[in-house]
C-alpha cells in the first residue's frame, strides 16, 4: 500500500503544485514502490479521462501533419552527420540573411530523435537553469543550429558557446544558430522574450527576429516579440502581427528594422513596429480597457507603477508579498483604506460572488486570463511577468476597483529589502516553501475526507 | 502494402486523445504534452508499428515513460528508444488490473455517466479545474471556499469517479461493447 507522503505527494502533482524537487520525489517513489507505481497510473489515467471529458480533442491533422514533418525532414543521422547538415544550414545562412529569415528558421529547426537524439556538440549550449526543450523533449546541452522552447514557468538561463549568457522567458523560442560567417553567435528568436548578457569581444552577436535584428559586440540587452496592438476589424495587421521591444541595460546596441538602422545606448528602450515606435513602457491591452505597465529588463520593479488602469481605485492597500503559486501572487494586507468589501453578480450556483479584504490576511491577486486564439484561456502574459518579478518580503501598495470582479487599479512595488533583483532572474531561497511553512487556511469544515493535499508550491 | 501514414492516422484515431491527456496528467504542462505526444507517435510510425490489439498499451508505456524522464527534469538518455519493443499480439495484461477490453472510449463514456451523477457543484468545480485549468484560486473565490477546501474536494471527487467508472465498466452498462480491437 502506497505511503502517506506517496499520497501527499501524488495529489500535490494532480493539483499541479509540485516544484522540482517534489518531483524528484515522486518519481523516485514510484521506481522504489509498484503499489504507489500502480497507484499513480491508475490516477493519471483518471485525469487523462477528465482532461478528455472536459476538453478538446488535439488536433489530429495537426498532430500527423507535425509528426510527418519531422519524420520526412529529419531521417535518423549519426551525431557526425547531423552536425554537418547543421553547419551547412548555417553556412546557407549567410546568403539569404537579407529577406529570408523564416527559411534560415525552418532549415537550422531541423531536428530529430533516434539513438543519440542530443549529441553533444563540441561547441554546444548549456541549460544552466529552467526547462529548455529540444524536440519536446527537456535537455541540458544544446547544439549550435537547434530550435529551443523554454518549458514551464520559470526563466531559462542559458550559457552559449561563446560565452555569452541567455535568459529566454517561459514560452520563448528561439534558434540557437551559433556562429554564421563573421558573427560570433546568431540567436534566431521567433516568439518570446529573451535578455542576453553578451561578452566584450570584436566579433559581433547578433539576435535576429521576424521583425528586425540587434547587433551588438559587448553589452546587456533584452528583446521581446509583442504582439501588435489589435487594430480594427478589416485593418491590415503589420509585418508578422509582431512588434519588437529593445531594451538596452548597458553599453549600445545597434538595431536593423525596416531597412534603417538606429543605435540604442544605455537606458533606452524602444518597441519597433508598431504606431509611432513607442518610447514609453506602457502599452493598451486587447481590451483596450486596461494599461499594462511593462517592465523593461534590468528596470528596477520598484517605484514603478504597474497594471494600470483607466479605472478609479475604490480601495487602496498596503502589504507584504508573501508568496506565489503559477499566476497568483499572495499579499498580506497590512492597510487598506475604502471599499472593502464587495459582493458581485451571481454564480451558476445563484449564490453571489464576494470578497472582502482582511487587514492580516492574504490578499490572492491573480493574472488576468486571456482567450488565445487556439480558444483556450492562459493568464496574461504580460501580467505572469509583474507577478514574476516579485518577491517575498516586498512591500506593495496598490489600488483596487471592482466590477464583475475585483481588479487592480494600479500596483507598484515601494520597497524591496534585499538587494536588487533583475526582472526574469531566478533564484530559490534556502530552507521550507511557504506551503510548508504554513498550511493554507481553514477549509476542512469538520470533512473527514482523507488528509488534506498540500497547499501550493511557493514558486519563490 | 505497408502504408505507414495511414497506420499513423489509425493509431492517432484510436489513441491520441488518451496519450494527450496522460501527458498532461503527468506533465501539468499543455506545450510539453503536445510536444511528447509527437514524440510517442513518432516512435510509433519510426518502429512501424500498426494498429491493433495491445497497442493501447504499448503507446501509453511509452508516453508514460518520456513523461516520468521530464517529470525528473532529466535528459532523455533515460529511456532508450530501442528497446520500445512492439506489443505481444495479444493483450498480457499489463495494462495494470484494468479491464483490457474497455477501450479509452468506453471508459469516457463511463466517466461521462458518473459527470452526469454529481451534483452540480461539483461539476463547476471540475469545469474550473479541467476545462478552463484555472488555478484554485480563482474556483475559490468563486466559491467562496479556501483552497485547501476545494483541494479536499477534489481529491475526494477524483476517488468518487474511480470508483464509479470501474464499477461501470466491471458491470458492462457503458459503451457498445466494441472491443479496441474490433475499432482498430
Amino acid at each position: 500500500m502506497p505511503s502517506e507522503r506517496f499520497e501527499s505527494l501524488l495529489a500535490e502533482h494532480l493539483d499541479g503544485a509540485l516544484d522540482a524537487a517534489g518531483r524528484e520525489e515522486l518519481a523516485r517513489e514510484l521506481e522504489r514502490d509498484p503499489d504507489a507505481a500502480r497507484a499513480f497510473d491508475e490516477a493519471v489515467r483518471l485525469e487523462a479521462l477528465l482532461l478528455a471529458a472536459h476538453g478538446e480533442p488535439p488536433s489530429r491533422e495537426r498532430l500527423s501533419e507535425r509528426i510527418l514533418r519531422k519524420a520526412q525532414a529529419a531521417p535518423v543521422l549519426r551525431p557526425a552527420q547531423w552536425k554537418s547538415r547543421v553547419m551547412a544550414a548555417a553556412a546557407a545562412a549567410i546568403l539569404i540573411a537579407a529577406g529570408a529569415w523564416a527559411a534560415i528558421s525552418l532549415a537550422n529547426g531541423r531536428r530529430t530523435i533516434g539513438p543519440e537524439p542530443h549529441p553533444a556538440p563540441s561547441a554546444g549550449n548549456r541549460v544552466v537553469a529552467g526547462t529548455v526543450l529540444v524536440d519536446g523533449v527537456a535537455s541540458g546541452e544544446i547544439a549550435n543550429g537547434a530550435k529551443v522552447e523554454v518549458a514551464g514557468g520559470k526563466t531559462a538561463e542559458i550559457r552559449l558557446a561563446d560565452g555569452s549568457t541567455a535568459w529566454l522567458e517561459p514560452e520563448s523560442r528561439a534558434v540557437l544558430a551559433g556562429p554564421v560567417g563573421d558573427v560570433r553567435q546568431v540567436v534566431e528568436l521567433e516568439g518570446g522574450k529573451g535578455s542576453f548578457k553578451v561578452e566584450k569581444e570584436p566579433r559581433q552577436f547578433k539576435v535576429r527576429t521576424q521583425v528586425g535584428s540587434v547587433t551588438v559586440t559587448g553589452t546587456e540587452f533584452s528583446v521581446e516579440l509583442l504582439p501588435r496592438e489589435a487594430k480594427g476589424e478589416g485593418q491590415m495587421r503589420g509585418k508578422l502581427g509582431l512588434a519588437l521591444a529593445v531594451s538596452v541595460i548597458a553599453g549600445a546596441v545597434q538595431v536593423d528594422y525596416d531597412g534603417r538602422t538606429e543605435t540604442l545606448t544605455m537606458g533606452m528602450s524602444k518597441t519597433y513596429g508598431e504606431e509611432g515606435e513607442k518610447r514609453e513602457g506602457v502599452r493598451r491591452d486587447g481590451e483596450g480597457e486596461k494599461r499594462e505597465g511593462v517592465l523593461r529588463d534590468g528596470e528596477s520593479i520598484v517605484g514603478k507603477k504597474l497594471a494600470v488602469s483607466e479605472k478609479p481605485a475604490a480601495a487602496t492597500f498596503v502589504g507584504t508579498v508573501a508568496g506565489r503559486e503559477r499566476a497568483l501572487v499572495r499579499i498580506v494586507i497590512e492597510k487598506i483604506e475604502g471599499q472593502t468589501e464587495w459582493t458581485g453578480p451571481k454564480g451558476e450556483d445563484g449564490k453571489p460572488r464576494a470578497v472582502k479584504v482582511v487587514v492580516g490576511e492574504p490578499l490572492a491577486v491573480c493574472a488576468q486570463w486571456e482567450k488565445g486564439e487556439d480558444g483556450k484561456w492562459r493568464p496574461s502574459r504580460n501580467e505572469m511577468r509583474l507577478l514574476g518579478a516579485l518577491r517575498r518580503g516586498d512591500k506593495v501598495e496598490g489600488g483596487i476597483y471592482f466590477d464583475e470582479h475585483p481588479r487592480m487599479a494600479y500596483f507598484t512595488v515601494t520597497a524591496r529589502t534585499e538587494g536588487e533583483v533583475r526582472d526574469g532572474e531566478k533564484r530559490r531561497e534556502g530552507g521550507k516553501r511557504d506551503g510548508e511553512k504554513k498550511r493554507e487556511g481553514g477549509g476542512d469544515k469538520g470533512d473527514k475526507a482523507p488528509e488534506a493535499p498540500k497547499s501550493g508550491g511557493d514558486e519563490f | 502494402m505497408p502504408n505507414p501514414e495511414s497506420d499513423l492516422e489509425a493509431l492517432l484515431g484510436a489513441h491520441s486523445r488518451e496519450v494527450h491527456g496522460l501527458l498532461m496528467a503527468i506533465t501539468r504542462n499543455q506545450a510539453v504534452a503536445e510536444e511528447l505526444t509527437q514524440e510517442v507517435f513518432l516512435v510509433a510510425l519510426r518502429k512501424g508499428m500498426k494498429p491493433g490489439p495491445g497497442m493501447r498499451f504499448w503507446l501509453r508505456d511509452v508516453a508514460r515513460k518520456l513523461a516520468l524522464n521530464e517529470l525528473r527534469r532529466r535528459r532523455p538518455e533515460a529511456f532508450d528508444f530501442s528497446k520500445a519493443e512492439p506489443p505481444a499480439r495479444e493483450d498480457d495484461g499489463s495494462g495494470g488490473g484494468e479491464d483490457p477490453r474497455a477501450s479509452f472510449e468506453d471508459e469516457l463514456a463511463a466517466l461521462r455517466r458518473c459527470l452526469a451523477e454529481l451534483a452540480e457543484g461539483d461539476r463547476r468545480l471540475l469545469a474550473s479545474r479541467y476545462e478552463r485549468q484555472e488555478p484554485l484560486e480563482v474556483a475559490a473565490t468563486d466559491f467562496a471556499q479556501s483552497v485547501g477546501y476545494l483541494k479536499q474536494r477534489l481529491f475526494r471527487l477524483r476517488k468518487r469517479l474511480g470508483d464509479c467508472v470501474r464499477r461501470r465498466l466491471a458491470a458492462g452498462s457503458v459503451g457498445s461493447g466494441e472491443s479496441e480491437a474490433a475499432r482498430a
